[in-house]
């Protein structure tokens, strides 16, 4: 096979790793907050792509109206989920939150399908897939492989938002609260910090970066309202890849795992694109049994 | 007699014998299959309430088990009960396998590992078209038999299926007494605790899901036969919550109450929810939430909890 192909399928991978550095960012944030892992975390990138789409087509408003309100919207779901689920089962123990995430990622992918049956809604039962954000050039060539300036965006947005993300957590009054909540929920308290609320924006934060998420992807995929709960589990297979609980790790994780997958699908001749969802789990169980604490290690799993 | 008539198990025995008699003809199915999935869930019960290990992953031991029965009989001609064996030696064998590495983790990661391999376990299948049908899956499974005698009526079926199941909850509850049960409960307790012990906590570990996953296949193989056909799309991420959820709702450490509770969501969800169709999952969805954030010690302690709360009004009354 020739390089340009190798080369394709690596950028291939890390525009898609882009996303799955997202949604693990999502994944890291809630955690260091909480030490909750919230398997909904694939519903916020379904719905953000879903909202975006949404505001498009039936309200009419323009592309960056539409993504700010589809953001906003998902964030409202970020926030009502720790509302109405995660607080009223948060002594319940680990087995009681994961089925409690997972039942809210249930419910979520599934309210569209009631609310299709609205007039001229039907088409949010549908795959779907939205505009590109800049259509003036639509790919650019790098080393010889032509790379659409979608997945560019991608790119540069999860880079953007990782370096945000590192900034807040490490260098701002609530990101460090939001970090002391978790680490010590009884000696946060002490010291005035509002652990309850700082639970409530992590899990907005994570809804905001996952719909970012989902807004960037849907261009290059084809989503639907069922198709989050597999990106939130590639998410959290990137965020244990890179090292568990780091914000640094989510990020690299995410852009190993986007290469390698895309790497199998490419470069195993018939059986790579036959089984494409099934590398990302592969992967996992090979990290888990080699080095469980991930590429830059971390002190979380055990 | 005296003695025998005040066990549990005999009195349930009498109980499910009786029952299939009186029961109407339009309960059956969902009786036979609540029996079939109470036998995955019996495995779950002693993986989740006695060991502490959580696995998200069970679908696929199911679907293993009916996978295997359905290739043995319907392509190699292999009797019922044959296939039936073999069954559950591939969901234990595949069990030990994927075990070792993952039972390293716990909690949520265990959750993740067990979950990628259901995954796994479900694109695999779905894409594979040669021997195992592909998304089609397998079609034309003979009816259970043994030794030329077969299963083929629900009122047949549900008698074989009980007996299994009970014979299956004696099994567990001795497992449950044993020192391996104990072992089971200390490492679920305190792992250190019970390492200092001298309990070799992998080894159990890596026991008990091999056992549940056997149960897993029992419940598969059943399945299979009963459905006469195997699909993908049966053992998914939802089949594995289910029968953590029935776990959940029977009570933990309570395998009857387990075997109840199955029985009952299996009919709430086959037979209640499934006439909403497309509103289905929904609808389950926020019973299974209801359920997590209303009762998360199972229905067991709903009776228990309502007693408490009468006592303490009946206290504040009289004070």
């Amino acid at each position: 096979m020739s390089g340009i192909f190798i080369i394709q399928f690596v950028v291939v991978g890390i525009s898609m790793g882009a996303v799955y550095a997202l949604i693990a960012l999502g994944f890291t944030t809630i955690f260091r907050a909480s030490n909750i892992v919230n398997f909904a975390q694939g519903e916020f990138v379904m719905l953000g792509g879903l909202l975006t789409n949404f505001f498009l087509l039936t309200c009419g408003f323009a592309y960056p109206l539409s993504a700010v309100l589809a953001i906003m919207g998902v964030v409202l779901v970020g926030i009502g989920l720790q509302v109405l689920v995660i607080h009223p089962i948060r002594q319940a123990g680990v087995l009681i939150m994961i089925m409690g995430t997972l039942g809210a990622s249930m419910v979520i992918s599934n309210i569209p399908v009631p609310i299709s049956y609205l007039p001229k809604l039907g088409y949010l039962r549908d795959p779907f897939v939205l505009p590109p954000i800049t259509t003036a050039i639509e790919s650019v060539a790098i080393a010889g492989a032509r790379i659409s300036t979608q997945r560019l965006w991608a790119i540069v947005a999860s880079l953007v938002i990782l370096g945000v993300l590192y900034y807040f957590s490490n260098y701002t009054r609530t990101g460090k609260a939001m970090e002391s909540s978790a680490t010590d929920p009884l000696a946060a308290q002490l010291v005035g910090i509002r652990v309850e609320r700082m639970v409530q924006y992590s899990f907005a934060i994570s809804a905001a970066v996952g719909a970012i998420g989902g807004i960037l992807i849907t261009p290059i995929f084809n989503m639907a309202f069922n198709s989050g709960a597999l990106l939130g589990l590639k998410g959290f297979v990137a965020a244990v890849l890179g090292g568990w609980g780091k914000i640094s790790g989510a990020v690299l994780g995410g852009f190993v795992l986007g290469v390698v997958e895309s790497l199998c699908v490419g470069l195993i001749p018939e059986y790579g694109s036959r089984y494409q969802q099934m590398w990302a789990f592969i992967i996992l169980i090979a990290i888990l049994y080699f080095r469980p604490k991930g590429i830059l290690g971390s002190d979380a799993v055990e | 007699m005296k003695h025998l008539l005040k066990n549990i198990n005999f009195r349930i025995a009498l109980f499910l014998v009786i029952l299939p008699l009186f029961l109407p003809e339009d309960l059956l199915p969902v009786l036979c299959l609540g029996a079939i999935y109470s036998i995955a869930a019996l495995g779950m019960s002693l993986l989740l309430g006695y060991a502490g290990q959580i696995s998200l992953g069970h679908a696929a031991f199911i679907g293993i088990g009916a996978y295997t029965t359905a290739i043995l009989t319907t392509q190699f001609n292999w009797p019922v009960l044959a296939a039936f064996v073999a069954s559950i030696v591939v969901s234990s064998v595949i069990a030990y396998i994927i075990g070792k590495p993952i039972l390293r983790t716990k909690g949520f990661f265990l959750a993740l590992a067990t979950l990628g391999f259901g995954e796994i376990f479900f694109v695999f299948m779905s894409r594979t078209d040669p021997v195992i049908g592909g998304l089609v899956g397998i079609g034309g499974i003979p009816y259970f038999s043994i030794a030329g005698y077969e299963f083929s009526s629900y009122v047949q079926m549900l008698y074989l299926y009980c007996a299994i199941l009970l014979g299956l909850v004696i099994y567990s509850q001795n497992i449950v007494n044993s020192r391996t049960g104990r072992a089971f409960r200390a490492i679920s307790t305190d792992e250190l605790a019970a390492s200092t012990m001298g309990i070799d906590i992998a080894k159990y570990k890596l026991r008990i899901f091999v056992l549940s996953a056997a149960y897993a296949g029992i419940a598969g193989s059943l399945l299979a036969t009963y459905l006469s056909m195997t699909q993908p799309y049966g053992f998914r991420v939802d089949l594995s919550i289910f029968i953590v959820l029935a776990v959940i709702v029977g009570g933990m450490g309570s395998l009857w109450g387990v075997v109840v509770a199955t029985v009952v969501l299996t009919w709430l969800k086959d037979d209640q929810l499934s006439q909403y169709q497309e509103y289905s999952a929904l609808i389950y969805g926020i019973i299974l939430l209801l359920i997590l954030i209303f009762v998360p010690q199972g229905l067991g302690s709903l009776g228990q909890r309502s007693f408490q709360w009468v006592k303490d009004r009946i206290q504040k009354a009289r004070a």
